[in-house]
């Protein structure tokens, strides 16, 4: 069946001591490994309470922006068929080994037309959710800080976002929710796609801009509640907000932007309704751009497009 | 210089507004200009990572008492003045360059308390 979801994001922090101060504290993720890597830098592991695998965020002191994305697969099978398609596209392809990444199986390592590094894995270390799978309560009782339950997408910046449609087309099987093009036109230019390989509206989302730049990643919160709730929180630890609380006309997601102490940009998301791959795609064009990025304000700010780590 | 030595206060004069604001000691140049009720248009993550905030420091020296990355501001920027307002702490009295249409002050209604720390463009 192929990629299942977005495993792990790996970042960069410029000081470690205020990221984990974030993550941990403000954000509540659960740390499972605190290592120092082959290159020197420190790094730390973090797990949402409702995710099973040993990590989804990576944290590395030293510089900012995203070192790479993990993508986790069904079969250890896929991680064959989708080296094969890779090649096919025309990508340079690695093998990495289990332990390269620690927790993480063997797997395939490639650098993306946008300039990004993706790997593929099957096999990760199982810790388990929070709350079991005997009898599970709805949540655990001691959640720290906003508590959020799991890594949910997120969003990079590329020069070409119509090749990367392509590539996560024809290499992961991904198809487009929604899309930003010039017109309604055959020929229109695509500006930004939200791609998934599943029910849940986006995995990746590629808007037009530099290559390699990260643009946010997001949380997963249940409902407008939380997403209010964490906003509040955010107040009291003097996270500087950068829109929101609010709804997304794209996705139809409800949502806060964010910046970690590194300047790169969090979001917490709740909501987007389900995707089929027979659902028709739905379409933005620019008039209407604002909506579609923030439904409430209807106005798209400078930030939203400069503002990249 | 480290914090504690910073027990002055520093004073942030804009270009060519002639906008002056008085910081806190060990305030950051963003930080100290929004206290004082002046809006500055580029602003971006206010945690040093995107290098939005970065402007032209026409006079004085400037202190980082965070880690900034150096794909954010170079040293070559550090060295021929440029400054990363969100971070950039002052070391004594600074001058910066802001277009005019790039900043406003805040002096009517409520916002004017906001203010007391700052004066408006010379009358002279």
């Amino acid at each position: 069946m192929g990629v299942m979801r977005m495993g792990y994001a790996h970042v960069r922090v410029t000081d470690m001591a205020e990221a984990k101060d974030h993550y941990a504290t403000t954000m509540g993720l659960y740390e499972t490994r605190s290592d120092v890597s082959a290159d020197g830098n420190q790094r730390v592991f973090y797990k949402g309470w409702d995710e099973w695998d040993h990590h989804s965020v990576v944290l590395e002191e030293g510089g900012v922006g995203v070192v790479k994305y993990g993508w986790k697969v069904e079969y250890e099978s896929d991680i064959d068929d989708i080296e094969r398609k890779a090649r096919d596209f025309g990508l340079t392809v690695e093998r990495m080994s289990a332990g390269e990444n620690p927790e993480i199986g063997d797997g395939i390592r490639f650098t993306t037309p946008s300039e990004h590094v993706f790997e593929v894995y099957h096999q990760a270390t199982a810790i388990g959710t929070e709350v079991g799978t005997h009898n599970p309560d709805a949540f655990p009782r001691h959640l720290v800080g906003v508590g959020v339950p799991a890594l949910d997408h997120s969003l990079i910046t590329c020069e070409d976002p119509a090749l990367m449609q392509s590539m996560l087309e024809r290499v992961f099987g991904f198809y487009a929710t929604e899309r930003v093009q010039t017109s309604l036109d055959d020929d229109a230019h695509l500006i930004a796609t939200w791609m998934t390989s599943n029910n849940q509206i986006h995995q990746l989302a590629c808007l037009e801009g530099p290559q390699a730049k990260l643009h946010h990643f997001a949380f997963r919160l249940g409902d407008w509640n939380e997403v209010g709730r964490a906003a509040d929180l955010m107040a009291m630890d003097d996270v500087p907000i950068d829109v929101g609380p609010t709804r997304h006309g794209i996705t139809r997601g409800q949502t806060v932007y964010f910046f970690d102490p590194s300047g790169s940009r969090n979001e917490v998301f709740a909501g987007g309704y389900l995707a089929y791959r027979d659902r028709p795609v739905s379409v933005w064009t620019p008039e209407q751009l604002g909506k579609g990025i923030f439904y409430h304000a209807r106005e798209l700010n400078d930030r939203f497009t400069t503002v990249l780590t | 210089m480290s914090r504690g030595e910073a027990s002055v206060v520093p004073t942030v004069r804009i270009e060519p507004s002639g906008f002056v604001a008085r910081l806190q000691p060990g305030e950051p140049v963003l930080a100290g200009l929004h206290r004082c009720g002046f809006t500055v248009r580029q602003v971006g993550c206010r945690r040093g990572g995107c290098g939005i905030c970065k402007l032209e420091l026409v006079q004085g020296e400037v202190t980082y008492e965070k880690a900034v990355a150096g794909t954010v501001l170079t040293s070559d920027e550090r060295a021929s003045g440029t400054c990363l307002t969100c971070r950039a702490v002052p070391a004594g009295d600074i001058t910066l360059h802001i277009d005019i249409e790039d900043v406003s002050a805040a002096p009517t209604g409520l916002l004017k308390y906001l203010n007391i720390a700052a004066t408006g463009p010379d009358k002279e």
